[in-house]
């Protein structure tokens, strides 16, 4: 169920914007058919929430397109161009070029590029803010970014583990953990995955695929004689879509304040 | 010169230690030339480091005919490869020769390697996995104290430390929260905030006037002493989220005073009634009346009887409404 400024919500209302098959249709109809209750303050939050969420499934898709490849932290490699490699296989990005080119190289050039599942994700989440927010917002939020795994995030990306979470969403980081993982090989202790809707979720390192998919793959990597198969977290990844919403809407009309002073109104940038 | 004699326990760390890797390469390999049978003795000393064995490793495959190796030697350089090339199947022949040489050549790898971590990536890597067969193969943590030091001073030296943090807590073990804590005094500014990371989940800080909020070192042992029956594995790490929490308080063990575990083994039909019901209360309400529970189990137990006799949401106005020690 939705409910926004305290009234529930027509789904016919957003559902026509949408094209028939389109993620922010699954996503409405998963947020209108749940028993959970969806609230928001304005219909732009809704909005927002499903373009950004709309962004992320297509960002996981040209990800996994891309020749941007699995290497784990000790071999990990990305462009020194944009990124320089720091000594524990995280990418700090270059402090004297726009992170917003840096993520678009990854997307561009992902031969270039190799790392882990969990900074894929990362990387994602970037992805789809770089095709949502102009080059002069996401770089007025992001001036720097240091990827390695979910650690040392940028604040202002909002990334929040929820845990029993009453429906799992199109463009939710999802988690399948592999509790008996070959000590050998500790990569594949759980694979990070997005949901991309219509059963399919995409996973750096293994593809896209159903869940099933994913279990397969990472139950070939266990501990010699486990009967202990590696299975889906009832938890989620998100970033916060109504702060990022906030910087979305807000941002036009800071600048326009800012230039209207100024007496410059005409470079005001759209998003 | 004969550096055989230059120290009592290994010759060959003594050698590496006081002229450095060059030199001791240099010294190994005529030695092996020269005099195969000393080489094989030298090397298969039972003190010698795992990090020296590691560094003549090149060298020991490149003479491997001459040389005599003892069982730990040939072992660990099983090891060493099968790591190297990711193939589980070379310990699993092992495995069935000699179980528990793999086992005491890990924990001599390990408890003899760790001093030399940072050698390169590789030796590293080594490290790591050496210390997570240990702990997920042979389920033995007597060597999670230096680990830790491992965890700790590659925090330091900005270096990859992901894989054997994790292994650290994969002992399943809430001591080692103990152990991360100690670095909680550590004068290294980056020790003290790495640990106050790993830590976060354990409700042990406070406000220093100059220091802002930080974490009690004695509230995290508090902590565990007080929970510990009922704290819980979670198996959460930095590759499934930002801020792992690897240990939590088991509510509904607390609340009914059986270790975590024990209460669906061994639940009586009125446990498994009041159970359901405090399945259905929100996570404020779990931890308040899990408290209070085992606040009045510890002080009466004929107190804790009669208040578990009542029905939840009287234990639930009771919980909510005492503080401190009370009498129902």
């Amino acid at each position: 169920m939705i409910i926004i400024s305290g009234n529930p919500v027509d789904i016919n209302t957003f559902a026509a914007d949408y094209p028939t098959g389109s993620v922010e249709l699954e996503t409405l109809n998963r947020l209108v058919s749940s028993s959970f209750t969806y609230r928001y303050v304005t219909p732009e939050q809704l909005k927002f929430e499903l373009l950004l969420r709309k962004n992320i499934v297509e960002a996981s898709i040209a990800l996994y397109r891309s020749r941007f490849s699995f290497e784990t932290f000790r071999n990990s490699r990305c462009n020194p161009k944009y990124w320089e490699r720091t000594n524990n296989g995280g990418f700090l990005s270059n402090p004297d070029l726009s992170s917003y080119e840096a993520i678009v190289d990854i997307y561009r050039d992902g031969r270039r590029y190799g790392t882990e599942c969990a900074t894929a994700m990362v990387i994602v989440f970037f992805g789809a803010l770089t095709e949502t927010f102009s080059e002069k917002l996401f770089n007025t939020l992001f001036p720097k970014i240091y990827l390695m795994d979910w650690q040392n995030l940028d604040p202002a990306l909002g990334i929040r583990s929820y845990s029993s979470i009453p429906d799992m969403l199109p463009g939710d980081c999802l988690y399948i953990k592999n509790p008996d993982v070959d000590p050998l090989t500790p990569q594949w202790q759980g694979e990070n995955i997005i949901d991309l809707g219509n059963g399919r979720y995409y996973g750096h390192g293994i593809g896209i695929h159903p869940v099933e998919g994913f279990i397969e793959a990472l139950n070939q990597n266990r501990i010699e004689g486990s009967q202990t198969s590696a299975y889906l977290l009832d938890s989620a990844t998100r970033p916060d879509f109504n702060s990022l919403g906030d910087e979305y809407y807000n941002f036009d009309s800071r600048l326009y304040m800012r230039f209207y002073k100024h007496g410059n109104i005409n470079t005001v940038n759209t998003h | 010169m004969d550096y055989s004699n230059l120290h009592k326990t290994s010759c060959l760390d003594a050698l590496r230690n006081n002229k450095g890797t060059a030199e001791l390469k240099q010294y190994f390999q005529k030695l092996v030339v020269q005099n195969r049978y000393k080489a094989s003795s030298i090397v298969n000393d039972e003190n010698l480091c795992f990090g020296t064995l590691y560094i003549l490793w090149p060298l020991i495959a490149r003479y491997r005919p001459l040389l005599n190796l003892n069982t730990r030697n040939t072992t660990a350089i099983k090891i060493m490869k099968s790591i190297i090339d990711k193939k589980s199947s070379y310990l699993r022949h092992l495995d069935k020769k000699d179980n528990q040489a793999i086992h005491s050549t890990l924990t001599w790898m390990m408890g003899t390697g760790y001093t030399d971590d940072g050698l390169n990536s590789q030796y590293d890597e080594i490290l790591d996995t050496a210390g997570l067969l240990l702990v997920k193969r042979y389920h033995d943590t007597s060597l999670v104290l230096p680990m830790i030091d491992i965890v700790f001073s590659r925090n330091r030296k900005g270096t990859y430390n992901h894989d054997i943090a994790w292994c650290v807590f994969e002992t399943r073990n809430p001591q080692v929260l103990v152990l991360i804590a100690n670095y909680l005094n550590s004068r290294n500014s980056k020790d003290i905030e790495f640990a106050q990371k790993l830590l976060w989940f354990v409700p042990a800080k406070y406000t220093n006037r100059n220091r802002g909020t930080i974490m009690d070192p004695n509230g995290v042992e508090y902590w565990i002493r007080e929970n510990a029956p009922f704290i819980e594995y979670t198996g959460e790490s930095f590759q499934q989220k930002h801020n792992p929490a690897p240990f939590s308080i088991s509510f509904k063990d607390k609340y009914i005073c059986k270790p975590v575990g024990a209460s669906t083994r061994s639940e009586s039909p009125y446990e498994k009634k009041l159970l359901d019901e405090f399945e259905c209360l929100d996570n404020y309400t779990k931890e308040i009346l899990s408290n209070h529970s085992f606040m009045l189990y510890r002080q009466n137990r004929d107190w804790w009887n009669r208040w578990m006799s009542l029905p939840v949401p009287e234990q639930v106005r009771i919980a909510k409404t005492a503080s401190g020690g009370i009498m129902p």
